[in-house]
């Protein structure tokens, strides 16, 4: 399956990194003026005495500014380090049409001299190459042509600030540093991946055997001639995969035109485009790298979401170099941020950093400034959909979906792979579809390369299909929200890949919410109402609803919960801090389980897992089922070990894996142990009850946390328990043999603390328990993309000034559907915050491509709009928390859908003020004003 | 390069004199000298406002400055507070007592990420001590917030929990509104 090699995780077998041993330090959480922010944490009371915590638990460090951030630390601040601080820079092209021939060097001015110039030319010689996910030429070889803007040529190393400094205000900016040659044709390459989801629903209907289907029938790809994708021509009812799929695709399109042209099908045909976008996540990149010769260690501070993949693949990248001789281990050290919402997942700028640090004679820190973040950054995708919406004229109901989409991955292929898959995937939305033939090309390009952000390809289509679905309800004159209710899909129905989501959907429920409300229900009125009283603006209403997937397919969080002999709680969970409060709620869950929330949680934990001795072989995206059964005999075998942290994945799969060592924790330590107190052989299942921090059985006399964790410790009961869990869209299940009984549980790695006394969780202090039997989701559901969501949808007013075209937001209503809230105020936070992100999605944030672009090294946030507090609505937004269906609904992952649906709305609220209709985003005031000015320049 | 001295209180403690170059913005001067990086480098083009701190005027009121686009001889022989110095410390060093923005932006769940954090913390701590001097009408709130902190990036919370906050802090600080016109 070409173009499969997209996940986090496929490097894993190549990294058998012979004489290199990679530690995980103890996350960073260095003390600045506070001695310690966890005491003030403590003191102020972060629990409160409701339901929902007085604040967050990294809130007091935030506040006071102490150092937590990968950016932060200086070698001073290094425990063990040389303390002196070394600088370096990175110079790169701002052109690519022509060659490079080199640097520059008399720009330098004389008394800001480096003391290492570090360019292709020196890579090559100490055989330092990327590792393979990120591509070739780290850095360009003189002569050759620029892949991107902003391809780096050389980095320069500074042995103090001053030197640096000077350096950076002569040669940023400076076109005469970098010298081109002769002119070059484009560099024109491969696209990264191809993808087609095509299905037809079975005589059946929604719930039954597809007649053809991805999930069904598996995946074709396509070839490439002249760089471009060329789907098979062969099409044949009893072939291949490839030709039956062909076959359906032709018989879908023919469909779609006879019953339009009969007149039974109206079509909505249309191109939408998304802009590039910069994350512009507020900490821009840094690393600070010291390879410290004496011990042979090389140890890196970085800022990345993903530190667990860059450590493998560093080590690779070392163990293949010219330094594979000098370097026995690597330190990665992470802060307790790994990104704000994001954009820091598999950035190539840590191996810049590595680099750097290579050639350093002291610690090395190598930081962007905004201007280089612009440059260098990832971005999102931008997508150009040529797509056809069927509608049956009689009913209303969705007939038919044909798309065509062209995603620019940039120069560097990063996850443009997987993006442009999982925007294919979800354009569907909440809607059910019959028939669908969806394409989708990742292309190289020579714009800055685009990752993973926030949407993750979902943002661009979606927003695609709400706006047709907008206008095919103003085209066949029905209710908007009407037309939603009658193609909404329903629990136990095919999605587009002919999988059947695991989560309970609420469309309906959302639908039916804003249908009632009066910004909906007398949007006419409220139109003609303010027109009226403000002559010479225009008032309109929109809606959209999305529903964003979350899960990669290959989720692997591992968590570990333990108590003291006083009964304080300490937890380690895998995933790092990315701005939605992970400590906290992680924290908290403890609570309906252990009768109290954590009393600390490291977050971003790497080392400890090591107890769970387990391995991993295949990438588990492309294994075959047969690799999965062979290699699960061995009782330490998983499919991934670690994973690679995002905003939208802790609520539901750490909580999983926190819930799992928790339950087990209070079933082998806690309830022994109440047994021997009360003095019962047996507690009947499920009747104890936590009530003020006591546990409680029937009349028994209540037992304190304390007095129970006394009593394990005392007995030699366990008193911590490390799990590891796997979802392919389901969750692995394994035997274990617990106290002589068979024990089975969602996880697929177990080890256990017998007494013990360190006092956050420590590998050494736990014992592996090898299951006895696993079950692992079968292999084929990697062919069913995504199946769980979380539905939001919002309603908008706007008002809009034709003159100017400037858009203000009047009113503003969301309804989110995110099962089971943890901490209700950190998911109104990421409502908020997914609104203005939303906002400048849809009507302010744009880079130009190519050499107006990103690349060219002269973007920062004077030209770059993102949205501010006066574009939002700070003080009349409302939400509304679906209250969780039942009290085992999921806790869902929502950070990323927020920002979807106020895009599309906010398009149809314009489109309702002002007669205009806008495919393609953003709708700038310029682009608005020129569209209702046409005839002013 | 040309050094010039630089001396000045920091967070209530005398720094300096340090020789300095003299095109060195204070931003880099409090985390390259100082290793004070409480203070955040967003654009470095003084438009994001992450880096504001605080800056003691003559008659004793704070305004809040740009770190990122100002020079450090600017602040020569100047009282300057960064979000590091708002707290209250014990003698061991450890936080004893927050300051009213910092609890209000903490109960609040004003921020996720916290970059924005500290710029905020300054720039609101400028606007109530102006509002101690100059209180406001009542009905004027919203805009006198927003004038204060309107330019000021935040990309995680979307704003709406730092007004609420701030807006708490004004209506329950006697003296800060007066009764409308």
């Amino acid at each position: 399956m070409e173009g499969f090699n997209i996940n986090r995780r496929n490097f894993i077998k190549l990294c058998t990194v012979t004489g290199i041993t990679v530690f995980a330090a103890p996350v960073l959480w260095q003390k600045g003026k506070a001695q310690n922010p966890e005491t003030a944490r403590d003191v102020l009371n972060w629990r409160g005495a409701g339901s929902d915590p007085a604040f967050r638990t990294d809130g007091v460090a935030k506040v006071t500014g102490q150092k937590i951030f990968g950016r932060d630390f200086r070698a001073r601040d290094m425990p063990g380090w040389k303390p002196q601080q070394h600088y370096a820079l990175v110079l790169r092209c701002n052109r690519v049409e022509r060659r490079f021939d080199g640097v520059d060097w008399t720009q330098l001015p004389a008394e800001a001299q480096p003391y290492a110039k570090v360019t292709a030319e020196t890579l090559a010689e100490k055989k330092l190459k990327l590792p393979a996910f990120y591509g070739e030429a780290m850095l360009l070889s003189e002569g050759a042509s620029p892949l991107y803007y902003g391809h780096a040529v050389a980095m320069l190393l500074f042995d103090d600030f001053e030197k640096y400094a000077t350096a950076k205000q002569a040669l940023q900016f400076n076109e005469q540093v970098i010298r081109y040659g002769a002119q070059t044709p484009p560099v024109e390459r491969d696209p990264y991946a191809s993808w087609r989801i095509i299905r037809v629903e079975g005589p059946q209907g929604p719930e039954d055997e597809d007649l053809y289907s991805p999930m069904q029938d598996g995946l074709f790809f396509p070839n490439y001639r002249d760089h471009k994708a060329e789907w098979p021509r062969a099409a044949n009812l009893s072939g291949s995969v490839s030709e039956r799929g062909m076959y359906y695709a032709q018989q879908i399109r023919a469909t779609t035109e006879r019953e339009a042209e009969s007149g039974n099908w109206h079509l909505v045909r249309g191109e939408y485009r998304t802009q590039i976008v910069d994350p512009m996540m507020m900490e821009p990149e840094a690393a600070n790298v010291w390879f410290d010769g004496e011990r042979q260690t090389l140890h890196l501070v970085l800022t990345s979401q993903s530190p667990q993949d860059f450590q493998e693949l560093a080590a690779h990248m070392i163990a293949e170099s010219a330094f594979a001789a000098e370097i026995k281990n690597i330190v990665v050290h992470s802060a307790v941020v790994g990104g704000g919402f994001g954009a820091k997942d598999h950035s190539i700028f840590p191996y810049y950093g590595l680099v750097a640090g290579l050639f350093g004679t002291a610690p090395v820190r190598l930081a962007n400034n905004r201007f280089e973040q612009f440059q260098a950054g990832l971005k999102r995708h931008p997508f150009g959909m040529r797509n056809t919406l069927a509608i049956d004229k009689k009913n209303g109901k969705f007939q038919a979906l044909i798309a065509e989409m062209q995603v620019d991955g940039g120069g560097r292929q990063n996850f443009s792979a997987s993006v442009s898959m999982v925007g294919a995937s979800a354009i569907q939305s909440i809607y059910y579809l019959p028939r669908n033939d969806i394409s989708s090309v990742a292309n190289q390009s020579m714009n800055v390369d685009s990752g993973s952000m926030r949407g993750y390809g979902t943002l661009q289509t979606m927003t695609a299909m709400e706006m047709m679905v907008n206008q095919a309800a103003a085209e066949l004159g029905i209710d908007p929200i009407e037309l939603r209710l009658r193609n909404a899909f329903q629990d136990g129905w095919r999605n587009t890949q002919g999988a059947v989501p695991k989560v309970g959907v609420r469309y309906r429920e959302l639908l039916e919410r804003a249908r009632e409300h009066p910004m909906w229900r007398d949007r006419m009125e409220r139109k003609r109402a303010f027109e009226q009283e403000n002559p010479g603006y225009l008032f309109g209403t929109g809606y959209a609803i999305a529903t964003k997937d979350y899960g990669t397919g290959a989720a692997a969080p591992s968590a570990a919960v333990q108590f003291d002999t006083a009964g304080r709680l300490s937890m380690a969970v895998e995933f790092m801090e990315m701005g939605t409060g992970i400590g906290t709620s992680q924290s908290l869950l403890l609570e309906t389980v252990l009768g109290r929330a954590a009393d600390h949680c490291t977050v971003g934990e790497v080392d400890a897992w090591h107890a769970l001795q387990q391995f991993q072989t295949e990438s588990p995206y492309t294994m075959s089922q047969q690799h999965q059964d062979q290699q699960s005999a061995n009782p330490l075998w998983t499919p991934v070990t670690a994973m690679a942290s995002a905003a939208s994945m802790s609520s539901y799969f750490q909580s999983h894996a926190t819930q799992q060592a928790a339950e087990i924790l209070f079933q082998q330590g806690l309830l022994p142990a109440a047994r021997r107190l009360w003095k019962r052989n047996e507690l009947e299942d499920g009747q104890t009850q936590w009530r003020e921090g006591k546990l409680h059985y029937g009349n028994l006399p209540p037992l304190a946390l304390e007095q129970l964790a006394a009593e394990a410790h005392r007995n030699g009961d366990v008193t911590g328990v490390m799990v590891h869990s796997f979802n392919r869209w389901e969750w692995a299940e394994a035997d274990f043999e617990l106290h002589g009984r068979q024990w089975t549980g969602s996880i697929d790695g177990l080890a256990l603390r017998r007494g013990g006394s360190a006092e956050k969780v420590s590998a050494d202090e736990y014992q592996v328990e090898k299951r006895s039997a696993v079950r692992y989701p079968r292999t084929a559901l990697n062919n069913a993309m995504v199946t769980y969501y979380a539905p939001t949808a919002a309603l908008v007013e706007v008002v809009v000034n034709p003159g100017n075209g400037e858009v203000s937001i009047h009113g503003l209503q969301n309804y989110m559907d995110c099962g089971r809230t943890i901490v209700r105020p950190l998911v109104e936070g990421q409502i908020e915050g997914g609104v203005a992100m939303g906002i400048g999605h849809a009507l302010y944030e744009y880079l130009p491509p190519l050499a107006e672009g990103a690349g060219n090294g002269t973007w920062n946030l004077n030209r770059y709009q993102v949205p501010l507090a006066k574009h939002v609505p700070v003080w009349n937004q409302q939400h509304e928390i679906l209250p969780p269906a039942t009290e085992k609904d999921p806790h869902k992952g929502i950070a990323e859908v927020v920002m979807i649906p106020i895009v599309a709305a906010l398009a149809e609220a314009i489109y309702q003020a002002t007669g205009k209709r806008f495919n393609e985003v953003p709708i700038t005031p310029e682009r608005l004003r020129r569209a209702l000015n046409p005839q002013v320049l | 390069m040309a050094k010039i001295p630089v001396a000045m209180v920091v967070n209530g403690e005398k720094v300096g004199p340090l020789e300095v170059e003299e095109y060195t913005s204070m931003l880099d001067f409090l985390q390259e000298y100082l290793n004070l990086t409480g203070t955040k480098l967003g654009c470095g083009i003084g438009v994001c406002r992450s880096c504001t701190i605080l800056v003691e005027r003559e008659d004793g009121s704070l305004e809040p400055v740009r770190s990122c686009i100002n020079n450090v001889g600017r602040f020569n022989g100047r009282t300057v507070t960064t979000v590091e110095g708002q707290a209250e410390y014990n003698s061991e060093g450890d936080i004893v007592a927050l300051s009213p923005i910092q609890q209000a932006f903490l109960r609040n769940f004003s921020f996720q990420c916290g970059w924005c954090t500290p710029g905020f913390v300054n720039a609101a701590t400028a606007l109530i001590d102006h509002l101690r001097r100059e209180p406001v009408p009542a009905d004027t709130i919203e805009a006198v917030i927003d004038e204060a902190l309107g330019e000021h990036i935040c990309r995680c919370t979307g704003y709406v929990r730092y007004y609420r906050a701030v807006r708490e802090v004004i209506e329950s600080t006697p003296g800060l509104l007066k009764e409308a016109d």
